[in-house]
């Protein structure tokens, strides 16, 4: 399984570009796709949907431009859009049962696959309920059953936690990291904490342009000892906002406790902590920021 | 039928008929029929001959409520049933469509048998409701099913399979899925469906038919018109007994004219229809309601709330 992204860019209107030249190769694992609203990750995703073209570049799909042909994509793939409907009027059998056969999997083997990935997501206690008594949660549960349908080789999930309580997130994180192994997994978010423990490797986008792509080990260790951590008093962490990228900023009865993405020790009483990935997040969305790569070799 | 087609239509029927919406549908229509059959007396008739109704029996019925089918339903039910790539697009399901490999003649032909089973659902409840009637209003009480049941399927089902395609086409192509193309329709309704109709419906040989018999009946009758919509009566209107249609070759020509608009219909709805996708492909009873249309020397139509003279 390979998927090669090449020289990609969408633009909707001449002069606004939603993404510019953007390469990726992605083997079987889960890939984070980590930007902030309006970075063009469902754009992209859209594209390697199949339900958009690119206004330029290729989707390389094992070989073979899916612009030629998409149905070779579509056969494997799975993809859960960050909105979607249901056929409100259907239960969750009807409905999962009539995307299974627009996914053309075999007519005997449609029920089982129902079933079990109804049990699989918890929700075969309401296999035969209409679909509009189901809550937001549900319903996004859903529409991560129909995405795993035909067990796809490419699984695109769009925002797939929306709406799913801890444990529900929970469980997810874990179906993932179990399939991840045979599957390329595209999952787009901009909760950090959903992919930081299941991730194999992360692409950051920012404004339409790929600004990392990485092992989330190698993300943290771009930026191990540039994070620093203080509490300060608000007057201070005023000033301190203005000059660096901070990533948190938690309320103490002391004051602020602040964690700073800085090269140098920001102020004498900081010390230095272990970075995570929501601090490279924050840090490569932040635009006044150089590189940190560029920082590193500096240092 | 390819399965997934069938899994189209089957998918989008159950979703439609299980709204509310369509129940109440199914109720007014079903209404609507007994307006369709009023008594001798009721200063208003919906199918009168040369000055002559039939008695209701199960031949007459079943002809009057399919050609009063033909007039309405086509007006009525297009809005009822044209959202069907709509609801697919508004709510987003679309996106799990376009995803998949069905193609846009799958997705069309499953949309309009989907369209025409809504259609011919709503034409069997009022079939229903119209032999119902016929054994309340007693004129006649041998209920004959086939005399229900070929007029339904030789007049009014072809004419629902227009209207089932005529809704697909004005969803996909561009500029007409908004209300603009709802008003067009109705327009065309009124100036094109209205006039042509009884061309390619049968509905003119049927008159015909009936026409020939009254004009032998023995009572003279002064008036030479037949009248086909709610008019108001002025004059007494007398009963003879009609045992239904000859089916003949022109009936037969007028099927296929149905047929053969309703494919052109839904091959250039599969032409225009997006597939949701943004780039990838796979491969007049005019306006003046008292205008005669003259249909051949005996008969003349008159549509739509008419004073008989």
């Amino acid at each position: 399984m390979l998927l090669e992204i090449k020289n990609l860019s969408k633009n909707y209107h001449k002069n606004k570009n939603v993404f510019n030249d953007l390469n990726l190769t992605l083997t079987s694992g889960v890939t984070a796709l980590l930007g902030t609203n309006g970075a063009g990750k469902s754009s992209l995703m859209r594209i390697l949907a199949t339900i958009s073209t690119p206004s330029s570049g290729q989707v390389i799909w094992n070989g073979k431009d899916i612009s030629e042909n998409p149905n070779i994509l579509r056969k494997s793939l799975g993809y859960l859009p960050q909105s979607f409907g249901l056929y409100e009027n259907l239960s969750a059998y009807e409905f999962l049962t009539y995307l299974a056969s627009l996914k053309q999997l075999p007519v005997k083997y449609i029920k089982h696959r129902v079933f079990e990935l109804l049990d699989l997501l918890n929700l075969s206690h309401v296999s035969m309920q209409p679909l509009h008594t189901f809550s937001g949660g549900m319903k996004q549960r859903i529409g991560i059953a129909q995405a795993l349908l035909n067990d796809p080789q490419l699984l695109i999930l769009d925002e797939p936690s929306v709406g799913l309580d801890p444990q529900e997130r929970a469980n997810l994180k874990a179906l993932l990291s179990e399939m991840s192994e045979r599957k390329i997994i595209i999952y787009s978010t901009h909760i950090v904490s959903d992919i930081s423990s299941i991730a194999n490797n992360i692409a950051l986008l920012n404004k339409g342009k790929l600004i990392e792509f990485s092992t989330p080990e190698a993300i943290l260790n771009k930026l191990s000892f540039s994070v620093w951590q203080c509490t300060v008093s608000p007057m201070e962490a005023k000033e301190l906002k203005s000059q660096y990228c901070i990533t948190q900023s938690v309320k103490q009865i002391d004051g602020i406790c602040l964690r700073i993405v800085s090269l140098e020790q920001p102020i004498f009483h900081s010390v230095n902590v272990p970075p995570t990935i929501e601090d490279a997040f924050l840090y490569y969305s932040n635009e006044t920021q150089k590189p940190l790569s560029t920082l590193r070799k500096i240092a | 039928m390819s399965n997934i087609t069938f899994n189209i239509f089957r998918a989008d029927l159950k979703n439609r008929i299980r709204r509310h919406n369509f129940m109440l549908s199914l109720v007014c229509m079903s209404i609507l029929t007994f307006f369709f059959f009023p008594p001798l007396n009721s200063g208003y008739q919906t199918l009168v001959v040369h000055g002559y109704r039939g008695v209701y029996n199960s031949a007459w019925m079943g002809e009057t409520l399919a050609m009063l089918n033909i007039l309405f339903l086509p007006a009525i039910c297009f809005y009822l049933i044209k959202n069907a790539v709509e609801q697919d697009r508004n709510n987003r399901i679309c996106e799990f469509l376009a995803s998949t490999s069905i193609t846009k003649t799958q997705y069309i032909i499953g949309k309009w048998l989907s369209n025409l089973t809504l259609l011919l659902i709503i034409a069997v409840v009022m079939t229903i409701t119209t032999i119902i009637l016929q054994l309340y209003i007693g004129e006649e009480t041998t209920i004959r099913f086939s005399d229900y049941l070929i007029p339904l399927i030789v007049f009014v089902l072809p004419v629902l399979s227009i209207v089932a395609a005529s809704a697909l086409l004005f969803e996909t192509i561009p500029g007409l899925k908004g209300a603009q193309g709802n008003i067009l329709y109705f327009f065309l309704w009124i100036a094109l469906i209205l006039n042509t109709m009884e061309g390619f419906s049968g509905v003119n040989e049927v008159l015909t038919q009936m026409a020939a018999i009254t004009v032998n009946l023995d009572t003279i009758t002064t008036h030479n018109t037949v009248h086909l919509g709610i008019s108001k009566i002025e004059h007494k209107v007398e009963t003879f007994l009609w045992q239904g249609v000859q089916y003949n070759l022109s009936i037969l020509l007028s099927i296929l004219t149905s047929i053969f608009i309703s494919i052109i219909f839904l091959l250039i709805s599969v032409k225009f229809f997006d597939r949701f996708s943004t780039g990838f492909t796979e491969n007049s009873v005019e306006k003046n309601p008292n205008k005669i249309i003259y249909i051949n020397k005996y008969i003349h139509l008159n549509y739509l709330f008419i004073n008989i003279s």
